[in-house]
């Protein structure tokens, strides 16, 4: 191939957050969890997906801003590496320190950032208010070593590439606007030449007008200069206007990645739909199913088993990852003989939870062990109470009722054909 | 090429502006502005050249005259216009105006020594305590926090009986107990400052970690610390004055320090010769006060939310 720019396996950064007296409970916030990606030359992937589901880290994990947890992550690989990969040969760990950007030591990282580079969601505070434009974007060169006048004139030549003129060289932030700041952030991000540069939601802090242009530049620059890049962003249609290949991402995970095009027109994923049916249509003639999500995002410390979108899923079935846990307060709720009249004579003491895929109910008097089936699966259907599909099966022994659960399996990304992958089970 | 420097001086040129419009739109602080103005130029023109304040004498040290301890009037209290002796003399036999002059070159000088000795020291120290944290930053912390309980005036006499009551000693006792704050102002400046993401940014631009500190965290950290030198440098001087003032000074000395010119005189104070112990008095209070104003001012001055 020799295509490949950028690829990473098992990507992973939990966050350790303490609580409890003494900071002695330890929790893990799972940022992003197990992420493969992808890149290819003169590519620009898209990564969308709702504030809080780890794209933003996941793009500072890329350039290791942040220190990864796990996981292995490659710059221009050798032939040789990615036949491994693809094999899912183990790589030895002379191979990882010497190419993988997750095991190399701070100088080899520090000579990488030449090619890879970043721009901020937030152009207010990601210039130092303390530093003149020119000073702002010489900062990668004089850091590489350039000598001052070399690095001015540079710096003049990038302003004028990123649409503002000389005169701006010898100003403090401040006196900038928002579109303007972005600008001067993009060409500090270019000032070196960089192969690869992830775009962290670099329009998402401006007015819609200035986000236009300033999407138009780097779809300009990113032609002029051949380009490769990561566009994160909550905001679908932007990365439509941008991306050749978008990414959509869940809870710490991709859940789904095709062409552009393809996404918006074959959706597969529930939660892509869901992220489509909210872009608005300026055509007030169409008519079109709106996906409303229930609920909140779950929290990434506790993320739900299985796929972790199941709880929010319209589609949600058996193999979804249900638990013990989520089943426990529908089942209090439908076991009250006042809801359900067959249930008369039933009285429920309390639900135990054995494991996450079984739980028993003690009942204090049980009159009817037969009937219990019949009211769960009419409730399923009749109340969409999409948690009691996980149910496998109900013993009844005594005054108690066991009921099992479908193991948890976390779905993995499958090829649907097209170059369309997809994590989900209805697939 | 001289263009391009001055163009690049200028926008800092109109920040300067800016922090002096907002100093001296508040009359209290442009007051303080003035006397701290004052004293410095008194302080320097007495290193320069002292005759041209009316001085005489070129020695660092009080001149006692003994034909005559006793204190006389300011001269100006029996003739208008004879300005001979405009502060009057101390005992034993001390030119106050000379007096408080080297005092207060000497009080500011050594003020100054202390407080950018403990700055720099805790500014150093604060700030790689907030960006390497971990245990470094713990020993740093409870350093700072055993330090914060000592009482200066007792670990300074404490010094000085065991090492010996001079100078050097009471600005090291100084120095100990005046590097923590600014370790602490420092820290907690800086552990805001580089979560910031124009540090980040540095950081994937290659820009190695001493670079950072110095060149992003450090200059984003300086406005508290002007406010708090500003206070201290008052402060320093009243600390000193008191240690001179309750007999701290070695019994020979005949140092020229406000503390010391207040105390050798106040006993003629009490019994009607008030001057001993005004002019010394007011001219510390005056430049504490001047002092204290700037301070103020300037926390005002160099708040980024008002500056926009």
């Amino acid at each position: 191939m020799g295509n490949t720019l950028i690829v990473g396996r098992g990507l992973k950064k939990f966050f350790e957050i303490k609580t409890g007296l003494f900071s002695r409970k330890r929790l893990n916030v799972k940022a992003v969890d197990g992420v493969d990606i992808t890149i290819n030359k003169g590519e620009v992937v898209g990564l969308v997906g709702e504030s809080g589901c780890g794209k933003t880290t996941l793009g500072r994990l890329i350039l290791r801003l942040i220190e990864p947890t796990d996981g292995e992550l490659y710059y221009n690989p050798s032939e040789e590496i990615l036949e491994k990969i693809k094999n899912g040969e183990k790589i030895s760990q002379d191979e990882l320190k010497k190419y993988s950007i997750f095991h190399m030591g701070k100088n080899d990282v520090r000579e990488l950032r030449r090619h890879m580079q970043i721009v901020f969601q937030d152009p207010y505070s990601s210039l130092d208010p303390r530093y003149l434009i020119k000073d702002i974007i010489a900062e990668p060169l004089r850091s590489f070593g350039w000598d001052s006048k070399d690095a001015y004139s540079r710096v003049e030549e990038l302003l004028k590439s990123v649409g503002l003129g000389p005169e701006f060289m010898n100003k403090f932030p401040h006196e900038l606007s928002g579109g303007q700041r972005q600008r001067v952030a993009i060409a500090r991000a270019l000032a070196l030449k960089p192969e690869f540069v992830v775009l962290d939601e670099p329009t998402s802090a401006l007015d819609v007008s200035v986000q236009a242009q300033v999407l138009n530049l780097l779809d300009d620059l990113r032609k002029e200069l051949d380009l490769t890049m990561l566009f994160i962003s909550h905001h679908i249609l932007v990365v439509r206007h941008i991306a050749d290949r978008i990414m959509v991402m869940y809870l710490g995970k991709i859940v789904e990645i095709a062409e552009t095009k393809e996404i918006f027109k074959n959706p597969l994923h529930p939660y892509t739909q869901a992220l489509l049916s909210a872009v608005p249509v300026p055509d007030p003639k169409t008519k079109r199913m709106k996906i409303h999500l229930e609920g909140e995002v779950p929290s990434p410390v506790n993320p739900p088993k299985g796929c972790s979108f199941h709880t929010r899923c319209k589609f949600a079935f058996e193999k979804c990852g249900w638990t013990a846990n989520e089943l426990v307060e529908y089942l209090r709720l439908v076991m009250d003989p006042t809801r359900n009249e067959e249930l008369k004579g039933n009285i429920l003491d309390e639900i135990e939870i054995v494991s996450d895929t079984e739980l028993i109910m003690r009942f204090k008097e049980l009159e009817n062990p037969g009937n219990i089936r019949g009211v769960i699966d009419k409730e399923k259907i009749n109340n969409n109470i999409r948690a009691f599909y996980g149910i496998m099966g109900i013993e009844a022994s005594g005054k108690e009722v066991k009921i099992k659960l479908y193991e948890p399996k976390v779905p993995e990304l499958k090829n649907v054909g097209n170059n369309h992958f997809v994590a989900c089970f209805l697939h | 090429m001289f263009d391009k420097m001055s163009d690049s001086w200028k926008p800092r040129i109109e920040n300067f502006k800016i922090t002096m419009k907002i100093l001296l739109k508040s009359p209290a602080s442009a007051i303080g502005l003035i006397i701290v103005l004052v004293y410095f130029i008194i302080a320097l023109l007495d290193q320069v050249d002292p005759y041209i304040l009316g001085i005489t004498t070129n020695v660092n040290t009080l001149i006692p005259n003994y034909v005559n301890t006793a204190p006389q009037p300011p001269s100006w209290l029996t003739n208008p216009w004879d300005f001979s002796l405009p502060f009057g003399t101390t005992y034993p036999g001390i030119n106050l105006y000379d007096g408080i002059i080297k005092a207060i070159r000497i009080d500011i000088a050594f003020s100054l020594f202390v407080v950018v000795s403990g700055a720099i020291i805790g500014i150093v120290l604060g700030v790689f305590s907030a960006f390497y944290g971990g245990w470094f930053d713990e020993i740093i912390m409870r350093l700072t926090d055993i330090f914060f309980s000592i009482p200066y005036l007792v670990l300074v006499i404490a010094l000085g009986v065991f090492l010996g009551r001079s100078l050097e000693i009471l600005s090291i006792g100084l120095i100990i107990l005046w590097w923590p704050i600014y370790a602490r102002v420092v820290r907690g400046q800086a552990l805001s400052i580089k979560e910031q993401t124009y540090v980040e940014a540095a950081r994937a631009s290659g820009v190695k970690n001493s670079r950072i500190i110095f060149r992003h965290i450090l200059p984003n950290t300086m406005a508290p610390i002007f406010v708090q030198f500003s206070f201290d440098l008052a402060t320093i001087v009243l600390a000193l004055a008191t240690l001179y003032f309750i007999g701290f000074a070695p019994s020979n000395s005949w140092l020229p320090e406000l503390g010391f010119l207040s105390s050798i005189g106040y006993e003629y104070a009490i019994v009607g010769d008030w001057w001993t112990i005004v002019f010394p008095g007011f001219a510390l209070m005056i430049f504490a006060l001047g002092m204290n104003l700037l301070g103020d001012g300037l926390r005002d001055a160099l708040d980024p939310r008002l500056r926009r």
